[in-house]
Formats: C-alpha cells, structure tokens, sequence
C-alpha cells in the first residue's frame, strides 16, 4: 500500500489564494487578541489588506489552464479565479460600508472581521469545490460565519431571533442538500463531480439508474434552492434580512449569492448537466414563484431592509431562469445577472448604511425622506440604483434582465418570458415609491449624513459602476459567456 | 439477508420523522435542532449502507465529516440558543411566520 | 428469517419507536433520552453495516458530547414547563398523512426494484484481521487531507463563535491584579476617622 498518493507541492500552487487567506486569518485572529482597544482599527487594516492580496492572488490565477488537485476535490479554472476576484471585491466594499455601521452602533469588534474572512474562506472553497464533499464543507463553513455574525449584536433580540431562524432553516436545507448527495453517491459509486459526470452522461444508464439521479436531484434542487432563497424555500431570508444588523445583511445579500450560484453550477452544470431537461423544469417553476412573489408581496414593505429581502427573491428568480434554459448563452447571462445583482444590492444597502449614525438604526422607508434636499449627490446615487433594480434603461439592470430574456424567448419559453416583464413592471412600482419619497416628501427628522471619505467615495465609485457598467455592458457579458 | 433497499427505506423513514418533528414542534428550539440530527442521522445511514453496499470507504469518510460538521454546528446553536434567553427570558420562536406584512 | 434479518427489524422498530417518541415528547430531557437511545441503534445498525468507527463514534461523540452538551443547556436554562408543553402547531395529523405519503412514495423508489439484493448483492463480510479504523484513517491523511483540513477550520469557526456570543465581558469576573496588591500602603486601605463620641446622656 504505498502507491496511494502522488503528491507535488509545486501543485499546491492553485490553491494559494485559500492558502495565504487561511494564514492570514491566524495571524489576524491571534493579532486581535494582544490589540489594545485603542487599535482596533489595525484588524480592519489588516483585514482589508488579506483580501486584497487573496484577491490578486485569485486574480494572476485567471488564464490558468484547467487543473484539479488534491485526488479530484479542488478545481481551478477560469470560473473560479473570476468568481473569487468578484467575491472578493464584494467583501472589500462591504467592509468599507460596514466600518461605518459598525462604528456607529458600536459593534466594532476584532471578531467580526476574523468571522467574515472565515465566511470568505468557505465561499473561496465553495467556488472551487469539486467534489461534494468539498462543497458541503465551504457551504458550512460560510454557513457557521454568517449564524455567528448575525447574532453578534448580542444585545438585539430581534438579531439573535434572525440568527436562530437563519440557523434552523440553514440546518433544515444542509439536510435536504445531503440526502440528495447520499442518492448520488450511491448511484455513481463517486462523489466527485467529474466521476458523476462521466457517469450520468454515459450512454448506457439503465433507467433504474436515471430514476435515482432524479431522485437525489430533487433534493439538491431543494437544497440549492433553500440557500439561495428561491420560492417556496424563502421563508427565511425577509426575516433575516430585517433582522440581521444592516452590514451582516449586506454580506449576506451579495458574496454568497457568487458562492450559491458557483455551487449551483458544479453540481448541477458541471456535475448533472446531462440531466438538465429534469431539472430545468423544476427552475422554470420555482424561478416563475420568485419573481412573482418577490414583486408582489414587497408592495406591501415599509421596512427597506424588508423590502430588498423581496426584491433579492426575485432577483434570484430571474438568475434561476437563466439557469432554467440549459443553454450555454443562459447560464452565461444568469451568471451576468448575478454580478449585476451584487453590484446593485451592494450600493443600495451601502446607502441605508450611510444614513446610519450613533444610536440612529435606518430601516424604514420614510427614513429616506428629504434625502434630495440634504444631500442631492447621494440621492441621485439612490435614484441610480433603484432604477437600474427596476430594470430602466440604460442602465446594467436593464441589460441583465433583457439578456435573461432574450435567452429564454430563444430557447421557446415565451409565455415564461412574458410573465417574468409583467411581474418586473410591477416590481418598478416600490422602487420609484423609494424615489418619490426622497424627492417629493419634507424631512421628518435630521438626516446629515455623517460618513467618512472613504466610505462615500466607494459609494459614489460603486453607483456610478451601474451606470458604467450599463453604458458598455459587452466586455463584462463576453465575460460571463467565457465562463461556460 | 437484509438488502440494500431495507437501510434505505429505514432511513427514508427516519428523514421523515425529522421533517414532521420540525413541522409539528414549530416554537420549541430544543426540539427543533434535536430533529435536525435526526435528519443528519439519516442521512449518514444513507452513506454508510451505500458505502458498505458498494465496497468503497468514501461514504464512510463523508459520514465522518457530517459528524464534525454537526458537532461544530450544534455548539453554534446552542449558543444562540443561550443568547436568545438571556435577552428574552424565553426560548419560543416560530421559525416559520415570515408572512408578516 | 436468518439471525441477521431479525436483528436489523429488531434495532429498526426501536429506532422508529425512539425517533417517533422524541418528536411527540413534550419533556425536553425526556426528548434527550429518547434520541440517546435513537442514536444507539442507529451505531448498532452502523455495526451491522460494518462501520465500526463511526458506530463508535457516534455513541463517544454524539451520546457523549453533543446530548450531554443539549441537556446542559437545558438544565441551565431553567426552560419553564410552560414553553415546553407549548401545543403543538397545529396540522398535525395533516402532517402525519403527508409524510406516510411521502414515505410510501420514497419507499416506491428505494424499494427491491431498484435496490434489491439481486441489484447489489450483499457483500462478503471482512475477516477478523479487517480493521475498518486503519482503513479509514489511510484515505482520511492522504486522498482526503483537503476536506480534513476544512474541518479544522470548521472547528476553529466553532470556537470562535461559541466564545464570541457567549462570553461575557471581562468587567463580571473578579480577577485578581498581583502588582497592585504588593504595591498597596495602608494608607490606602485604611481610613483613620476622627469622630466626636456622643456622651452617655445623649446630648
């Protein structure tokens, strides 16, 4: 028995964004704890500094010939570095908002950033899970960060309540997830994606075979579907999005969507793809109940943070429906729309953050009031966001709903196409009912914002993104299309 | 001799005593998460019968680390658990009631 | 019927029985105890499926740990009886009906058709000089020494957050601060008062 492992370190090599992040992590965790309180800021420095140089880590790895370590469990490709670059650009932005929030209600803690590089950790090996055991390991251990971070507002019942639900409802889909692992598994003899897939696009599946794929399926489908929040598996995500403090829910809302849709793509792409006509029936249904729930129920929001938990249902909605399709173009625009989706969600919760101040939580609508008369620069901002969510050209959110459909009229789902514009029109609605309050309606209370430059200038940078992003979308969609 | 089929069909059974367990004890947490072992307990069934049943130690190996995962997730539980009842005296939340406006 | 039939119906009827009597307990410790005993036959059944390290396992780690883990808190807790006897949330034969459906249907695709013997046929058992921990433990540290890592991490995250949200600050424990109380002079301990005696009539 000496012939098990054949191990090079030169490659380990492709594993090193996750390698320096781990390091860092330890340094910074023990860092943190020998820190006077006087500077705390180090570990936000230093925080902000590992994710920069993972990220570029990640970034020098793009162009990387397609290679799989550690017997099968690890993938680097294309997909993986581009997914970890965004992810990491998302929680650098997030952290710069979240400075803000977390200063003004005194949740500046060293932990906090120790857990969020943890729950960056585990979505880096989500993105590059290859088998699914190594899948379930990076979604739990993203999962454990994120119960953890939520409920660091220990003071806050309605913080803990969010965490408790996330906990419950997070353990209820990691069941469900790994029942349908065990049917694959058992059916394939492997739990590596390649091995499944060699094994269910084989020719000769007896339909025995195909009828416990299908089976198993189900489950992950569920499973897939609880994590990123689609309808009927929604339940937890508009308490959670209340619940949670504003900077937890703006991490919740945009890195890991990049890491659900990554783990969407390796099991059910890359893994089951042969097996796309069983289930893109079954995201044709759940992604039609998003949109249509997301849209309707959030009319009735006066809670922001409530509001954009909808909006985000039925935003995962119409990223499903690209998936839906089964074509290469659709998985391509969905996996556009996603990006266009956190760059969005990141701004609009980054302006609710801006308005926060010392013992003043942002949560209601009516707190935008007057925002134009206060700061006409932020509003406009505001007003940017919220159109593009509503899918107003020129805009990037008009062109990631308009790719979205293209794809699925030419894959012939036209009936599916015209409900998803109907319940998009009406979903405009709330977000010029944002609009108007900023610019129509008298302050009620003081509303100065007081934010550091830092902090507004990302702000301002990642809004007028939108725009950009909007005016030339053709280099980031050639993007997503080489994905796949 | 037991087959295949047998263990699966009792684990079936077991997942589904889990997901009934947590439709029915809705507001009691404790209950909740004990339910949700059930759940994982089912499931590694499911992995060690596959394992057995197609000689090949993997399911084995994944088994070993759902105990890990769970072992870890539950401490976490647990620990909000402690911190809801210091802030609201009581452990009753209904996990389910999203519909609230 | 052979010996190996009637001791798996055996251990499955007390795992049913036990799994069912720890969601319809209305006691949490008696809900504890139910899946204690759930838990041993499971690892028994585990042993019959030749997995006797994780049969092992489960009873150290789970019955051990993690339950006794569940019954501390519990007990510290103090949960009232109120909150417990909680009724059950409605549906519940509902919810009954539904799930013998669902087990009908699940039993339909996992029944002999698909899984019977003849599909997998029962494998040899291993001989006496089979041992399932060196086996294990050779495809844990090499073929799967990246999941075995991610699980280190998973247990740091553990602690970590465990410690975090429950951990209370510093200001409630009484410590004790050497330096301080070598460099102490009486003066700062005691406070000489010069107070005027009343005389014995009071005035």
């Amino acid at each position: 028995m000496n012939n098990f492992i054949e191990f090079d370190t030169s490659s380990l090599w492709a594993a090193l964004p996750e390698i320096f992040l781990l390091s860092a992590i330890v340094v910074i965790l023990l860092l943190d704890l020998f820190l006077d309180k006087r500077f705390k800021q180090v570990t936000y420095y230093l925080t902000q500094l590992s994710l920069l140089i993972s990220g570029l880590l990640a970034f020098n790895l793009i162009g990387h010939p397609q290679t799989i370590i550690f017997s099968g469990s690890f993938v680097l490709d294309n997909m993986a570095s581009v997914f970890k670059v965004f992810m990491m650009g998302a929680t650098m932005v997030a952290m710069v908002y979240s400075r803000h929030y977390l200063r003004a209600h005194s949740l500046f803690r060293g932990e906090y950033f120790v857990l969020v590089l943890l729950s960056v950790l585990g979505m880096m090996v989500m993105i590059s899970g290859y088998s699914l055991l190594t899948l379930y390991l990076g979604l739990e251990i993203l999962s454990l960060s994120l119960y953890a971070l939520i409920a660091i507002a220990r003071e806050r019942a309605d913080a803990i309540e969010a965490a408790l639900k996330y906990f419950v409802l997070g353990a209820i889909a990691s069941g469900l997830l790994l029942y349908g692992m065990s049917m694959i598994y058992g059916i394939s003899g492997s739990l590596n994606i390649s091995d499944i897939a060699s094994f269910a696009s084989s020719a000769n599946l007896a339909s025995r075979e195909t009828l416990i794929i299908n089976f198993g399926l189900v489950f992950l489908v569920i499973g897939i579907a609880f994590k990123l929040g689609a309808v009927p598996f929604h339940m937890w995500v508009p308490d959670v999005y209340q619940g949670a403090p504003t900077s937890v829910t703006l991490l919740i809302s945009t890195a890991p969507k990049i890491a659900a849709v990554a783990m969407l793509v390796r099991i059910l792409v890359d893994g089951l793809g042969s097996m796309h006509a069983y289930w893109s029936d079954l995201f044709m249904v759940l992604s039609i109940l998003s949109i249509a729930l997301g849209s309707v129920v959030a009319l009735m929001q006066t809670n922001i943070k409530r509001l954009l938990a909808y909006s985000t249902i039925s935003h995962v909605g119409f990223i499903m429906l690209g998936f839906a399709t089964g074509t290469l173009t659709g998985y391509g625009a969905a996996t556009f729309y996603m990006l266009v989706y956190v760059l969005m969600s990141l701004a609009a919760f980054g302006v609710i953050i801006l308005l926060n101040k010392k013992g003043f939580e942002v949560d209601q609508i009516s707190d935008f009031k007057g925002l134009s008369k206060h700061s006409p620069w932020f509003a406009l901002m505001m007003l940017i966001i919220m159109l593009s969510m509503a899918g107003v050209p020129p805009l990037v959110g008009f062109y990631s709903k308009f790719f979205i459909l293209q794809q699925v009229i030419s894959a012939g789902f036209i009936t599916i196409a015209v409900i998803a514009v109907i319940f998009a029109v009406i979903s405009a609605y709330y977000y010029l009912q944002i609009i108007k309050s900023m610019y129509f309606d008298e302050a009620d209370k003081d509303i100065t914002i007081h934010a550091s430059i830092d902090m507004r200038l990302i702000l301002s940078i990642n809004a007028i993104l939108i725009l950009a992003v909007g005016l030339f979308p053709d280099f980031w969609m050639t993007l997503a299309l080489s994905l796949f | 001799m037991v087959s295949l089929s047998d263990y699966l069909i009792l684990s079936s059974v077991i997942f589904c005593i889990g997901l009934v367990g947590i439709f029915v004890n809705r507001t009691n947490i404790i209950t909740l998460l004990m339910c949700v072992e059930l759940i994982l307990v089912a499931v590694n069934t499911n992995f060690i019968a596959f394992s057995h049943f197609l000689g090949n130690e993997t399911g084995q190996i994944f088994v070993f680390f759902i105990l890990t995962v769970a072992a870890a997730e539950v401490a976490i539980g647990l620990a909000i658990l402690t911190l809801l009842f210091r802030n609201r005296g009581s452990i009753s939340v209904d996990v389910t009631n999203s519909l609230k406006g | 019927m052979n010996s190996e039939q009637i001791i798996f119906y055996i251990l499955s009827f007390w795992f049913v029985a036990s799994s069912l009597a720890m969601i319809f307990s209305r006691n949490a410790v008696k809900a504890v105890l139910f899946l204690v005993l759930a838990f041993f036959s499971a690892a028994s059944i585990w042993i019959l499926l030749e997995a006797e390290f994780l049969a092992i396992t489960l009873i150290l780690v789970y019955v051990g740990a993690v339950m006794v883990l569940f019954l501390f808190v519990i007990k510290m807790l103090n949960i009232d009886k109120s909150t417990l006897r909680a009724k059950f949330t409605g549906y519940l034969s509902l919810g009954l009906i539904v799930a013998a459906i669902i087990v009908a249907e699940m039993s339909l695709v996992l029944g002999t058709n698909q899984f019977g013997l003849d599909v997998f046929s029962s494998p040899a058992r291993h001989g006496a000089d089979y041992s399932n921990i060196t086996v294990l433990a050779m495809q844990l540290y090499t073929t799967y020494v990246y999941p075995f890592e991610l699980a280190a991490v998973l247990l740091l995250i553990a602690i970590i957050a465990a410690i975090t949200l429950v951990h209370r600050n510093e200001t409630s424990r009484k410590k004790q601060s050497i330096s301080e109380q070598v460099n102490v002079q009486a003066k700062d301990r005691v406070r000489l008062v010069s107070i005027t005696l009343p005389n014995k009539e009071g005035k």
